[in-house]
């Protein structure tokens, strides 16, 4: 079974995507801030993570997808990050960081608008996990 | 021929005055005569003396001076006007008429002689061009006066302007540069490596060398804009304006600088504030969205969707809050708030809100203590007083533990009445405290995730508590509660 990790701090949401997921056959864990996320993502190697840009900062979620990045146990999982911010608003690459040393640097897979509908939601993970 | 007068007198604002200075008396008469009928005003004196006088007490334009008169000779006035009245034009009359006397004449400042025996037209061209002469003089007064006054007028508009102006001529050198300019340049060139001496202050600051470069180099270029940053982080708009001669010739810029810091910093906030309230509205959008998708596409219990059902109306309040608190804010801080100023029993206030907030309590079995003397009086805002303590109840009920305690407190000092709130809840580490009030700042962690809040309530809380003059503090230890204490002064309002 291929296990999620979901990292929001909106515990609906959590909810709400915990059932999603679970209905479609995946195993689902859940963390509610980056510190908790980066530790369950070690541990549990999930196959995807969804991830949210605003949790205890505004921009909490890109510094946990850099931290993924960079540590060897979780540098190859595909992240998903969701954001109630239309991500246009971001200067992406700067905001992630490291644009300086290599401008293609892109920790993340797929970026998607909250809210998000099942069916995307879905069909992305399944796509970032082939 | 006769001497038109126009050309001579037009030009003076008033009647030109004529002092004839001679004691010869048929000459002064004969002047007087024929200089009143030209429209002149004529006063006559027989002696240097009186003349000298004359000359000191009233205005006059030109001075026909006899050299040998008794008590002060024609010599010694024209000494003395070339001291005292330089302005006034002198012809000397003479009765020998010699070229040393004339020459000596001229030297002591006479403008011009005229030999007796004069007829009348000699007389009145002598005086004719004397008085162009003076009208030129004191044309040449005025406008010198006037430069002076336009040029120190113009520094001193320069040179109050916040904005700062440099000048630089077409090899790029340091021409003009006010106050501000001057200041700009001085932090600037602290900073270049090399050690600037003034000419080079333009070459010297990089940004500025390549704006004047650009302009010398493109012949069409009117001016440009450009947005300099310097080393201290501040940011400047540069406006920069080229001067061509009429053959568009390049003869150099002008650059305005103006210290945009403050405007690029409110820009930033303020869509920083835009990123939150999108964030904000769309986060609970997300959750009813997410749980009505589940209602109606997949199965659930009834307990469920029961359960779903309560968090899709408890998100849907916390977003109608959210936009209530967002106009609120905005209200307050526009300064564009209606209040009604009564005096008010804050006693009873408090009683009521915490008599409102208790089912919430209760139903987390939370125990809310009021502690209040009888009755504590102020002038305010009904309403901004119950969001006042409604926030705060409210917050420490969320933000409590199951069982927990709040303690609702208020009491008369000498500084007015104050209010404290304590609850026995997850409390905040020290770096959360200093942000508390901040818009859209929320304690965040695995604890408060199924809070609902807008992260408004502290910043309309601390806003209206400012309004009044008052004071808000906040004291918490992680694990163990939090006390916010409102203190309001009792003669505001």
């Amino acid at each position: 079974m291929q296990k999620i990790l979901l990292i929001d701090d909106d515990a609906d949401f959590v909810a709400v995507n915990e059932k999603r997921l679970t209905d479609a056959g995946y195993a689902v864990t859940s963390a509610y801030d980056g510190a908790e996320g980066m530790d369950k993502a070690r541990e549990e190697q999930p196959d995807a993570i969804v991830l949210d840009v605003m949790m205890t900062t505004p921009d909490e979620g890109f510094e946990v997808a850099r931290k993924l990045r960079n540590d060897a146990r979780t540098r190859n999982t595909p992240i998903i990050m969701l954001t109630g911010i239309n991500v246009s608003e971001y200067q992406l690459p700067k905001a992630l960081g490291d644009y300086d040393k290599d401008p293609t640097w892109n920790p993340v897979d797929v970026f998607l608008n909250k809210p998000v509908s099942s069916h995307d939601l879905l069909r992305t993970i399944a796509e970032v996990i082939e | 021929m006769s001497v038109d007068r126009r050309n001579s007198g037009a030009s003076f604002e008033e009647t030109p005055r004529i002092i004839v200075m001679d004691d010869e008396e048929s000459i002064r008469l004969g002047c007087e005569k024929v200089l009143s009928r030209e429209g002149f005003e004529v006063v006559a004196a027989a002696d240097g003396s009186s003349g000298w006088e004359l000359l000191q007490e009233q205005e006059f334009d030109l001075a026909l001076i006899d050299l040998k008169m008794p008590g002060i000779d024609g010599m010694n006035i024209l000494k003395l006007m070339n001291e005292h009245l330089p302005d006034v034009v002198a012809i000397v009359i003479t009765g020998y008429a010699s070229y040393e006397t004339a020459v000596e004449t001229v030297k002591l400042g006479a403008y011009d002689y005229i030999p007796k025996p004069f007829t009348p037209d000699e007389l009145r061209n002598v005086v004719r061009r004397g008085l162009e002469r003076r009208f030129l003089r004191l044309s040449n007064r005025r406008l010198l006066l006037d430069l002076t006054e336009e040029r120190s007028r113009l520094m001193t508009i320069l040179h109050a302007m916040s904005d700062g102006v440099l000048v630089a001529n077409r090899r790029g050198e340091l021409v003009l540069a006010n106050s501000a300019g001057r200041e700009w340049l001085d932090a600037s060139a602290q900073t270049s490596e090399e050690e600037a001496p003034s000419l080079d202050y333009v070459v010297a600051v990089e940004e500025i060398r390549s704006i004047t470069d650009r302009i010398a180099e493109d012949p069409h270029l009117e001016g440009c804009d450009e947005e300099i940053e310097t080393e201290d982080g501040r940011f400047f708009h540069a406006a920069a304006t080229a001067i061509r001669d009429e053959d568009s010739g390049y003869l150099g810029v002008v650059i305005v600088l103006r210290d945009i810091t403050e405007r690029r910093e409110i820009e930033k906030m303020k869509s920083a504030f835009v990123r939150m309230v999108s964030h904000e509205l769309r986060s609970p959008l997300a959750a009813v969205q997410g749980y009505l998708e589940l209602l109606v596409d997949t199965d659930v219990d009834d307990a469920e969707s029961d359960r779903m059902l309560r968090r899709c109306r408890s998100r849907v309040e916390a977003l109608q809050q959210m936009i209530n608190d967002l106009l609120d804010l905005s209200r307050l801080e526009s300064g564009a708030v209606h209040r009604e100023l009564r005096r008010q029993d804050v006693t009873q206030i408090l009683e009521e809100v915490v008599e409102l907030q208790r089912g919430a309590a209760l139903e987390r079995d939370i125990d809310i203590h009021l502690a209040t003397e009888d009755s504590l009086e102020m002038v305010a805002d009904r309403r901004e007083l119950e969001e006042i303590f409604t926030n705060l109840i409210s917050n420490a009920i969320k933000y409590n533990r199951d069982e927990g305690r709040v303690d609702v407190a208020a009491e008369r000092d000498e500084y007015g009445i104050r209010v404290s709130v304590s609850d026995t809840g997850i409390g905040m580490k020290p770096e959360a405290l200093e942000s508390i009030f901040e818009e859209f700042f929320r304690v965040r962690s695995s604890q408060t995730a199924s809070v609902t809040g807008t992260g408004l309530g502290l910043s309309i809380v601390k806003q209206i508590v400012d309004a009044y003059d008052g004071e808000i503090d906040v004291s918490s230890q992680p694990g163990e509660g939090s006390t916010f204490t409102v203190l309001l002064p009792v003669d505001s309002g």
